[in-house]
């Protein structure tokens, strides 16, 4: 019994492929095309890999922003659903999810039986999402991956007040220029990306286990400073970027189920 | 009695002499690093324009963003208190006022005597300020000063689904990259910032005169669609930039009573 999810984002297309309750495949490929060439691309690489024909998918579920754009999916279902669902299903304890992505976070509410109770999502503004990082790696001249270590061991932070990520981002240029060291500015960046994430947990309430998905959730600066600021331990699934698809895939297979 | 106005603003900063019965000179000068540095420089620079010398004048009056930086102020003045007052002096009949400068937006209903009665702003977003514009000018590639001309040439104008600078930054990346013509972008971002500055501006209601203020009052292509919206033709001052200076300068003429003797109470 074969199943797919995929989850078109804003930057990236992520597929999996579920066989009999095990992942198969999984890729995340960033991109800059339309949603319905890269997710047919995927598919069609997701299949070559796996030795599987198209015709062996028992049921595709598409989610994300593009996720109408998938001509070949039978169900489309909102992240919210795809990204709890793929956590809970990663972190059987998971209470509250937070999925992090380029241009959108949301936080999820779970009852104990795994539904979503309650949501709250910011996707009008580059506050708090993988954008304004990636916007601060132009800034700072610092990798990604490289900004968010330096982030999760950094001993002082610069205040970066804010709230936009363009006002921000000349905050920063004027940290640079009056000589603040790369280390303070690097972990203020990542303060205000998490108190803008926090502020979309409280509207939900926070109950443990939290788990953070979304490709910010590779970030290791993001999550130390989201568990300095809640006063507990986050989880972070080892591939946080497919968990939306991940939960898509189960979704079809619940769906096939019933 | 000579007295001044000076606004320091997140990106622009203006001063201004003002005579017994005239604008005597005025300074407009893009705001440094150091804002108390940029106040001395455009102070001297609008003096230079009058012949004058700090000495000579009677009572001064800061505002703007910068406004508690500015060393030789007598005194501070709320921005919005200072667009309302140097608006009605361009506008005796403005009621609504909406000044769009380099980081914030502002609604401001004003009364007949040039006093605001309630108003509204953003300056926590760069959605609907000057730094959008400037941000997607230069995302373009093209002057800001031109970009108001070039949108009204657009013929078909193009979505633009994000308020927020950032998304609406990769967004105009996407639609250059499918060879959407750059005029027919600025149209749709015109719209976008129009839409939002829009929202404000429902929020205090508008009523005739109606006025616009700041940097971007010198954008055609935004004040159209800003009209289209409102329903009402704008007002434009001739000097946009130089409301809020106008404004300090006439509040400093109210206060100047007891300074007399120009210069020699100023404040350390």
């Amino acid at each position: 019994m074969t199943f797919a999810g995929i989850d078109v984002g804003a930057r990236s297309v992520k597929l999996v492929i579920l066989r009999d309750g095990e992942i198969l495949f999984a890729k995340a490929v960033a991109t800059e095309e339309e949603g319905a060439v890269a997710s047919q691309r995927l598919i069609e690489e997701g299949l070559r890999e796996t030795n599987l024909s198209f015709a062996e998918l028992l049921h595709i579920v598409s989610t994300g922003e593009g996720r109408a754009t998938v001509s070949f999916a039978n169900t489309q279902r909102s992240e919210q659903l795809c990204h709890a669902r793929g956590a809970r299903w990663l972190f059987p304890s998971a209470r509250t999810v937070l999925d992090v992505g380029f241009e959108g976070s949301r936080a999820m509410k779970l009852n104990e039986e795994g539904r979503v109770t309650d949501f709250a999502l910011n996707s009008k503004c580059a506050a708090g999402s993988g954008a304004f990082l990636e916007a601060m790696t132009h800034i700072v001249e610092m990798p990604l991956e490289e900004m968010g270590m330096m982030a999760a061991t950094a001993k002082r932070r610069a205040k970066i007040s804010s709230y936009c990520a363009v006002f921000a981002e000349s905050e920063v240029i004027s940290n640079i220029h009056r000589g603040v060291s790369k280390e303070r500015i690097v972990a203020g960046i990542h303060e205000s990306v998490v108190d803008r994430l926090v502020e979309i947990l409280r509207r939900v309430g926070i109950v443990e286990d939290v788990v953070i998905t979304g490709g910010v959730a590779k970030n290791i600066g993001v999550i130390k400073a989201l568990e300095r600021n809640l006063g507990l331990e986050v989880k972070a699934p080892g591939d946080p970027q497919v968990v939306g698809a991940l939960g898509a895939a189960l979704i079809a297979q619940d769906l096939r189920k019933r | 009695m000579i007295v001044a106005g000076v606004d320091v603003g997140s990106r622009t900063t203006s001063a201004l002499i003002l005579g017994d019965s005239e604008i005597l000179s005025h300074s407009v000068i893009p705001t440094g690093a150091e804002s108390v540095k940029t106040a001395r420089k455009g102070m001297k620079e609008a003096l230079r324009g009058a012949n004058m010398s700090l000495d000579d004048i009677n009572y001064i009056v800061a505002t703007g963003y910068g406004r508690v930086l500015v060393p030789f102020a007598h005194e501070i003045a709320t921005e919005i208190w200072c667009h309302a007052r140097g608006a009605n002096l361009y506008f005796p009949a403005v009621r609504t006022v909406l000044d769009m400068g380099g980081q914030d937006c502002k609604a401001i209903r004003v009364d007949a005597n040039g006093n605001h009665t309630n108003f509204a702003m953003n300056d926590k977003c760069a959605a609907g300020t000057g730094r959008f514009l400037e941000v997607m000018a230069e995302t373009l590639g093209l002057p800001v000063d031109d970009i108001g001309e070039l949108s009204l040439q657009s013929k078909n104008e193009a979505r633009i689904s994000s308020m927020c600078t950032v998304f609406a930054r990769s967004e105009v990346n996407r639609l250059v990259r499918r060879g959407i013509d750059k005029k027919d972008i600025l149209a749709g971002l015109h719209e976008a910032i129009s839409t939002r500055v829009y929202g404000l501006l429902r929020k205090v209601g508008v009523e005739e005169d109606f006025v616009i203020s700041g940097g971007i009052a010198m954008n055609i292509g935004v004040v159209r669609k800003i009209e289209e919206k409102v329903g009402l033709k704008a007002l434009i001052p001739e000097e946009p930039q130089i409301v809020g200076a106008l404004g300090a300068a006439l509040i400093a003429r109210e206060r100047a009573k007891g300074f007399e003797t120009p210069g020699k109470a100023r404040l350390p």
